[in-house]
């Protein structure tokens, strides 16, 4: 595959900074607190590597901006003083007494301003008219997403029509979550070849936008060009979306998501973390831990109830040390060492180094793209029919010629994927080229396959829908005392990342202003107002406020997400032809 | 049920009015009736800017009354709705402009205190380094004017009327206003009756619906704007800067304390009530117009996008009270042009004396419905974006 292992100086600069041991890249929008990885965008380029914090912009930030951020961590000093205000006073601490006053309010702002360092864009910039040219691209079918649902369906699709255009959002190569493991990538070579030898063109470093009111724009930002898209049908196989878990110190910067930790190491070859924690529980460890073991990662995985009996199994057949019923994890995190001490209810203490901490996340289906067109049902190829999403008024999705793909993540085997795929390629076409004679009615069968095979994924997959349908599913968890894992100085629970937004921020919108709307949790803590736009927490907030106000996830609502779905410069939309 | 007011309209100007009722007369029972939820259409969607240099008389003493009760909301409710007075700049590209601005600084400003720079290219060169200004005549700079948190003002109304027992209820759309003979009778939500001695459609761009379903024609245009912000970076665009050329289309642009660069233009025109959706026509035109302004922008990124509405009026000036040819018991308070989000505290404190008392004060006379009938529209054309 072209391209498929990036030259070490074409990674991203946050994977550099990773590799001189440099955790702190990044800042959120509101506190300025201090922010790792996380989760590495899967379109890990230069312009943007961090889907939360402050991204790392190089036309806006120099060394002289990193070098500031290792310096507050180093001293450990201006930005501990501002949280502790922060978080003394809380989201609403713009309410409180002291700031009513004038001259209290001006010095503090001064002193946010003055403490805080943000950076500076390039004062130098000269007038100048030429911009980056906008790209066309017109085809009968746009695929978005170059994963493993995406290329088997643009096999299928390619027996029709060869006028087949993939976007992928990965700069080099193609694969998606398929190729972060082991025993996969072959597979996905032999077929984008076959693609490639059809003439189906893939562009690389291609991030679908949304769906704007007259045109549906992607965005190359390699070379900051818009794309203009005009296609007969829109396949959208984006993939799952990995929304963060709940757990307290959930943002200090060591902490990754598993599928980022992989990426690290498989896709940019990073060999640094050597040594690591993994949070046992959802997902398909054990795939991943195969890829780990072969890389030689020394891993412990720790729980906070019982290992799932197929996990122990692996775990002991591995030699894998595991923990489970761990009730605190303490940490001293310095810029170069972190200590993690950890304690189980069943009296085991662990004192270990660490390189990173990784959970494995929740994924969510393709919601991003979809929920920019604001309809109240998706028609899903998934489900094989009409799903609401949300509570949102619109049009409906069949009538615009736009159809999802794909099974949410690579995380289910590849043949079952390639099977499912191929079911909704032939509805797409019989849909999208008005042919009659598909028999489309074997869906539920491949659906049912899966949920009986992989029963324990399936439940993953469908927690999140049911969440949004008002399901009971989530009952499981005591929302009164919310899970707690880490003890650190600012035991805080994260919600939303880029603004700072704290699971006590919600409940105290709610306990003391009443507050339970999701459009008003927005704008009173600014919640999702940062580069996620609520993709990452949003569903968080809505099953915090579910639980502790009782009502229903309609009456809550969901807010719009809106374009773009990556930051997109000025200048690429500057040179927008009229 | 049976309410002695209701408001149709759950944005800053319904919760305003809504706020100062019951702070007037605590006993009353005022029910606010909104469609979506609090703010959806024009309170939340707004630059959040207040300003005091409008062009004709009536809106300048307005805005200064509004502006003073705004900068006191934080002491009034506890939300602070952290204010920045950091000004507006005017970039003037044509001497006639030019000429408006110097004659209405002398007839009209001045005799409100009103203070205003006039400024040669040379000093807004040096004073705003940032700029590209082109061949400028002159930069108009207002002291006075400036940001608040325009969320915080909306829920600290709701908050406080709430507090005292007031209710509002969100997705509740008034589906008719009660006309009984010469009287107001009620509203019907959701199939059923509602009784009110008195109802106020403060409905923002829905409003000219509303009304006309009764047979009054308000001579409203509902316009919808596009607004973006761009990633944060240092605090350096203190002012609200509008650059007058002819084809920069309206822009302005401003930036929030948080670092945020907000700006807007008014391309494409779509009048109406649309879904708030957005366009590339708006997002490139901004972004050419923008970085021909500040070129150092060029390289930072939209973060995010959204639109809202202008409920323009003939004569860009809101309408409120009543007409006295109208049912007995029915008000409005709309038509706010654009600039709603500043005028509506004092709206509400005027709204309230009128509707409880019956007391017109002078500074709302000449915004009463009954100006159109008669004539005597207000010499107003300054709309920002």
């Amino acid at each position: 595959m072209d391209g498929d292992e990036p030259e070490p100086q074409s990674r991203p600069l946050s994977v550099k900074l990773l590799e001189d041991g440099i955790y702190i890249l990044s800042k959120s929008f509101k506190f300025k607190r201090p922010r790792g990885v996380r989760n590495l965008a899967w379109w890990g380029s230069e312009r943007i590597e961090l889907k939360n914090g402050y991204n790392i912009n190089p036309n806006i930030v120099d060394e002289k901006l990193i070098n500031e951020i290792v310096k507050i961590k180093k001293l450990g000093l201006s930005s501990k003083l501002i949280w502790s205000f922060r978080d003394s006073l809380g989201a609403g601490f713009y309410h409180k007494k002291i700031f009513r006053n004038k001259l209290v309010w001006s010095l503090f702002t001064k002193m946010i301003n003055k403490f805080l360092p943000y950076p500076y864009p390039d004062m130098s910039q000269s007038p100048n008219t030429t911009y980056p040219l906008q790209i066309n691209i017109d085809s009968k079918f746009l695929i978005i997403g170059g994963g493993i649902s995406g290329l088997k369906i643009a096999d299928e699709l390619s027996k029709e029509t060869r006028s087949i255009v993939i976007l992928e959002g990965e700069k080099y190569g193609v694969g998606g979550y398929a190729s972060l493991l082991n025993g996969w990538p072959k597979k996905i070579q032999t077929l984008y070849n076959k693609l490639r030898r059809k003439g189906i063109k893939v562009i690389n470093a291609a991030v679908f936008q949304g769906f704007l009111e007259d045109a549906y724009i992607a965005y190359k930002y390699d070379t900051e060009q818009t794309i203009k898209i005009d296609a007969d049908a829109i396949i959208i196989a984006t993939g799952g979306y990995e929304i963060p878990p709940l757990f307290e110190n959930n943002d200090l910067p060591f902490i990754f998501s598993l599928t980022t930790l992989l990426k690290l190491i498989n896709k940019y070859g990073y060999t640094r973390l050597r040594k690591g924690v993994i949070i046992g529980g959802m997902g398909d460890l054990d795939k991943a831990l195969d890829t780990l073991i072969e890389k030689g990662v020394n891993i412990t995985v720790i729980y906070r109830n019982q290992a799932p009996q197929k996990d122990r199994e692996y775990l002991d057949k591995h030699g894998i040390n595991y923990v489970e019923e761990v009730e605190k994890i303490r940490t001293s995190d310095t810029l170069r060492v972190k200590k993690l001490l950890i304690h189980s209810s069943r009296g085991e203490k662990l004192n270990l180094d660490v390189d990173f901490v990784a959970y494995t996340p929740i994924v969510s289906p393709d919601k991003e793209v979809v929920a920019q067109l604001n309809p109240k049902y998706v028609f899903d190829t998934r489900l094989g029919g009409y799903i609401p999403l949300h509570n949102l008024g619109g049009e409906i999705f069949r009538d615009k010629n736009i159809y999802l793909s794909g099974i949410s993540g690579g995380y289910f085997p590849i043949d079952t994927i390639e099977k499912y795929v191929a079911i909704q390629a032939r509805y797409i076409i019989s849909k999208a080229l008005n042919y009659e004679n598909y028999d489309i009615y074997d869906f539920a069968d491949a659906f049912n396959e899966i949920k009986s095979r992989y029963k324990e994924l399936y439940q993953a997959y469908v927690m999140m829908d049911a969440a949004y349908q008002d399901s009971k599913v989530y009952e499981y968890i005591d929302w009164e005392n919310p899970p707690t894992l880490f003890e650190g100085d600012a035991s805080s629970i994260f919600v939303c990342h880029d603004m700072d937004v704290l699971y006590k921020d919600i409940v105290r919108s709610y306990k003391e202003l009443g507050m339970w709307r999701m459009e008003h949790i927005k704008r009173y803590t600014g919640l999702g107002t940062g580069v996620c736009q609520g993709r990452d927490c949003q569903l968080n907030a809505a099953i915090i406020l579910n639980r502790i106000s009782g009502k229903r996830f309609l009456e809550i609502g969901i807010f719009r997400s809106r374009y773009p779905v990556m930051p997109q410069t000025l200048e690429s939309l500057a040179g927008v032809e009229e | 049920m049976k309410y002695d007011i209701i408001i149709v309209g759950g944005g800053v100007i319904g919760l305003s009015i809504a706020y100062y009722l019951k702070k007037e007369s605590p006993s009353m029972k005022i029910a606010v009736y909104e469609a979506k939820y609090i703010g959806y259409g024009a309170s939340t969607r707004n630059g959040s800017h207040i300003r005091v240099h409008f062009w004709s008389e009536p809106n300048v003493v307005f805005a200064i009354k509004s502006r003073k009760l705004m900068l006191s909301l934080g002491s009034e409710t506890g939300w602070n709705p952290i204010p920045y007075i950091g000004g507006y700049l005017w970039l003037i590209y044509d001497e006639e402009t030019y000429q408006t601005y110097r004659s209405t600084d002398k007839d009209i400003w001045k005799k409100y205190g009103v203070g205003v720079e006039f400024m040669d290219p040379s000093e807004v060169v040096e004073k705003y380094p940032y700029l590209n200004v082109g061949r400028l005549i002159a930069g108009v700079f207002g002291r006075e004017d400036g940001k608040i948190h325009h969320d915080f003002v909306t829920y600290a109304y709701a908050h406080k009327f709430m507090e005292k027992k007031g209710i509002i209820n969100e997705y509740t759309p008034v589906q008719k206003i009660l006309i009984d003979g010469n009287r107001v009778k009620g509203v019907i939500v959701s199939g059923k009756t509602i009784e009110a001695r008195k109802v106020v459609i403060a409905a923002g761009a829905w409003s000219k619906r509303i009304m006309k379903d009764i047979g009054i024609d308000l001579p409203l245009t509902p316009a919808r704007k596009e607004l973006s912000v761009l990633e944060p970076v240092k605090f350096f665009i203190k002012p609200l800067i509008i650059d007058m050329r002819e084809d920069s289309r309206g822009l302005y642009v401003c930036q929030t304390p948080r670092g945020e660069v907000m700006g807007s233009v008014d391309y494409p025109e779509i009048r109406g009530t649309y879904e708030f959706n957005n366009t590339l026509k708006y997002l490139s035109t901004y972004a050419k117009a923008v970085t021909r302004l500040i070129p150092s922008l060029r390289k930072l990124r939209v973060l995010r996008v959204w639109s809202g509405d202008y409920n323009i009026s003939i004569d860009h000036s809101h309408i409120m009270g009543r007409d006295e040819e109208w049912p007995e018991g029915l008000y409005v308070a709309t038509g706010y042009s654009g600039h709603g989000f500043m005028m509506a505290p004092y709206t509400g404190y005027l709204m309230s004396k009128y509707i409880l008392n019956d007391y017109i004060h002078r500074d709302m006379e000449p915004f009463l419905p009954n100006r159109f009938r008669e004539g005597k529209l207000i010499k107003e054309v300054m709309v920002i974006g």
